[in-house]
């Protein structure tokens, strides 16, 4: 490599049009790499874990029958075979159908996905407004008893196991309080064609007490990142500058501050997301909120192997789009990253 | 005196300067003789069959059973005093949690000695794979494993060193890098000494410090984990009732009104979380000055 070296020089010039071309196809590369490293674990660790044809076949089946159903199926072709059929299938949308279901798995897990995602979306809003207003708080009132506050808060926020904040909140604002209902989504209301419950009062109502739990690490987290990048902005020369210049503190906040602050954020949020759709596993199956997490956990119970493999396969799929969306969008934001 | 005293005994002195950390150390401490000696003070051994009596089911804490003894903090649907419950529980949660930690520990810093001395594709390839892993959240790592694996003790302990040894091969190599470069280290490989010894005996030791801070915290969160795992129900399995266990089998009785079946065990797991926090915490500062704010 010519140039090693950050920043603007003759060394490196701005961010040309193949460069940001070549970055995108290294990446998509790279995530393409990762979805076959994960089918293939999935297939090896699915197949190699007892034979799927005594799940097909009945216990008295003659060894002509056994026979007969492996071939039927192609589970007599050697392992590289069946892979390259697994993986033909898969990129036709064809994972195999849920035992329990007889539904095509992967369209199940999707049927569910609305509903995981709506709620990761709204403890994402939550973790994202709430935290960065406390942080910001708490970076102004350092010193004071309401900055300590909130970062002590904030500790036992990131310490606090998902699913008993779960369950606490569950016995009080439901049981106890009676202020929200207790499990399932509520009524769906329809909005262009996407069914979710935050179009409905009765589904807002269902979704508050799912997403705050959800959104309690999150938002713990934000708060602290919040604070450390104000903290270090409020002293910087800008500011000073700013202030000297006679503009107003509120100003100065929202626009002057909050802007550095934002983009190491972004990164955060982005990847939190990922995070809060993975962790909606706990969430749904205390709220009994019909999404996929709640799907894998009861497909584990039963063994529904083509649904554990489709829900692998669906969200590190959704994990690697995160992921790419986010390191683009941060290239975007920050152009001194595209430098090297 | 003060440069008589051992390096120990000045982090020690300097450790007990925080209330809160001392407060979390000892009832770490509290805890953990209680998981020790928790089988022999146990009012009754709560996976005795014949020990447990159905009547005595879903007793509030306080009352007492039909032959005399007092339930503390109360009984489960099948008549079992949740205070014996959860100092057996205590044990298991523990257990799992320290030694799944030690062993993610001990891979993970001599894949990360590995890394940082050998460099070029080994290093390449242990903190690639690494990054992947540290790129899924814990949760999803021990998800996809479980469900692909099956629930159970072994799987469970699996997962918990899976989603941790990326961390201590992190660390390690950062120093290993650092290190390297010294004279000392430059005078010992100079003199002849085989690598592995200058590796073991003098870059190794450097690595503690900051070993002992990630692995305490470290520990909090296999144990959380662990807990989540087993509350959902993947986790271990019913032979080994875990405080998730507990926290999970006292869940569906929340809306019935028996809410101590689950809290008891539930506010013990927050106790041992918070404490390990606040050690952690502490000794982050102890161990490493250039941290201190």
């Amino acid at each position: 490599m010519p140039c090693r070296s950050a920043g603007p020089g003759p060394c490196s010039p701005s961010p040309s049009e193949p460069r940001v071309l070549l970055y995108v196809v290294r990446r998509l590369g790279q995530s393409v790499l990762l979805l076959l490293a994960m089918s293939m674990i999935v297939f090896l660790a699915v197949y190699a874990i007892g034979d799927p044809v005594e799940l097909l076949v009945s216990p008295q089946a003659t060894q002509a029958e056994i026979a007969a159903t492996r071939a039927a199926f192609g589970l007599d072709q050697p392992l590289t075979t069946q892979y390259g059929l697994f993986l033909a299938n898969a990129l036709h949308g064809d994972l195999g159908r849920s035992f329990i279901f007889h539904e095509p798995a992967l369209a199940l897990v999707v049927s569910r996905m609305g509903a995981t995602l709506e709620l990761a979306l709204s403890a994402l809003l939550i973790a994202t407004t709430l935290g960065i207003a406390l942080g910001l708080i708490a970076a102004l009132h350092s010193d004071g008893w309401i900055g300590r506050a909130i970062m002590s808060g904030s500790i036992l926020g990131l310490s606090l196991p998902t699913f008993w904040v779960g369950i606490l909140m569950l016995l009080c604002f439901s049981l106890w309080l009676g202020w929200f209902p207790a499990i399932g989504r509520g009524r769906t209301g329809d909005v262009f064609g996407i069914a979710s419950s935050l179009f409905t009062l009765d589904g807002l109502r269902h979704i508050v007490l799912p997403a705050s739990t959800l959104a309690l690490g999150n938002t713990a987290l934000t708060i602290r990142l919040t604070r450390s990048g104000a903290v270090e902005v409020l002293q910087s020369e800008f500011v000073k500058y700013a202030r000297a210049r006679g503009l107003a503190p509120r100003r100065i906040l929202m626009v002057h501050v909050l802007r550095a602050v934002l983009i190491p954020l972004i990164t955060i949020v982005g990847i939190e997301f990922g995070g809060l759709i993975a962790f909606s596993v706990v969430t749904e199956t205390i709220f009994a909120w019909p999404g996929m997490g709640k799907l894998i956990i009861d497909s584990i119970y039963v063994l529904d192997r083509p649904v554990i493999v489709a829900y692998l396969m669906v969200i590190v799929f959704l994990f690697v789009v995160i992921n790419l969306v986010v390191d683009l969008l941060y290239r975007l934001l920050d152009p001194r990253i595209g430098a090297n | 005196m003060e440069r008589d005293r051992s390096p120990f005994v000045l982090a020690c002195i300097e450790f007990a300067r925080s209330p809160m950390a001392v407060l979390g150390a000892l009832t770490l401490f509290v805890f953990v003789v209680l998981a020790l000696i928790g089988h022999w003070i146990a009012p009754q051994n709560p996976y005795d069959l014949r020990a447990l009596d159905i009547m005595d089911a879903q007793q509030p804490p306080g009352s007492s059973s039909m032959d005399g003894m007092r339930f503390l903090l109360g009984t489960d649907t099948l008549g079992r005093d949740l205070y014996s419950a959860i100092l057996y529980g205590l044990r298991i949660s523990l257990t799992v949690g320290v030694v799944s930690t030690a062993v993610a520990l001990l891979i993970g810093a001599m894949l990360g000695l590995l890394a940082g001395w050998a460099g070029g594709w080994v290093e390449a390839l242990i903190m690639r794979i690494a990054d992947l892993q540290l790129a899924l959240p814990a949760i999803l790592v021990a998800l996809i494993l479980i469900s692909l694996a099956g629930p159970g003790l072994g799987n469970v302990i699996l997962a918990l060193i899976l989603v941790q040894w990326a961390v201590y091969a992190r660390t390690v190599r950062s120093v290993v890098l650092i290190e390297r470069r010294k004279d000392y280290v430059t005078a010992a490989v100079g003199l002849g000494l085989p690598r592995v010894r200058v590796v073991i005996y003098h870059v190794l030791p450097n690595c503690l410090a900051p070993l002992i801070v990630v692995g305490t915290v470290a520990v909090g969160g296999a144990i959380t984990l662990e807990a989540t795992l087993s509350f959902l129900g993947i986790g271990l399995p019913a032979t080994q009732p875990s405080l998730g266990l507990l926290i999970a089998n006292g869940f569906g009785y929340l809306m019935s009104g028996a809410y101590w079946i689950s809290l008891f065990p539930g506010f013990t797991l927050l106790a041992i979380i918070v404490a390990i926090n606040l050690v952690g915490d502490r000794l982050r500062d102890v161990l490493n000055p250039r941290l201190r704010r």
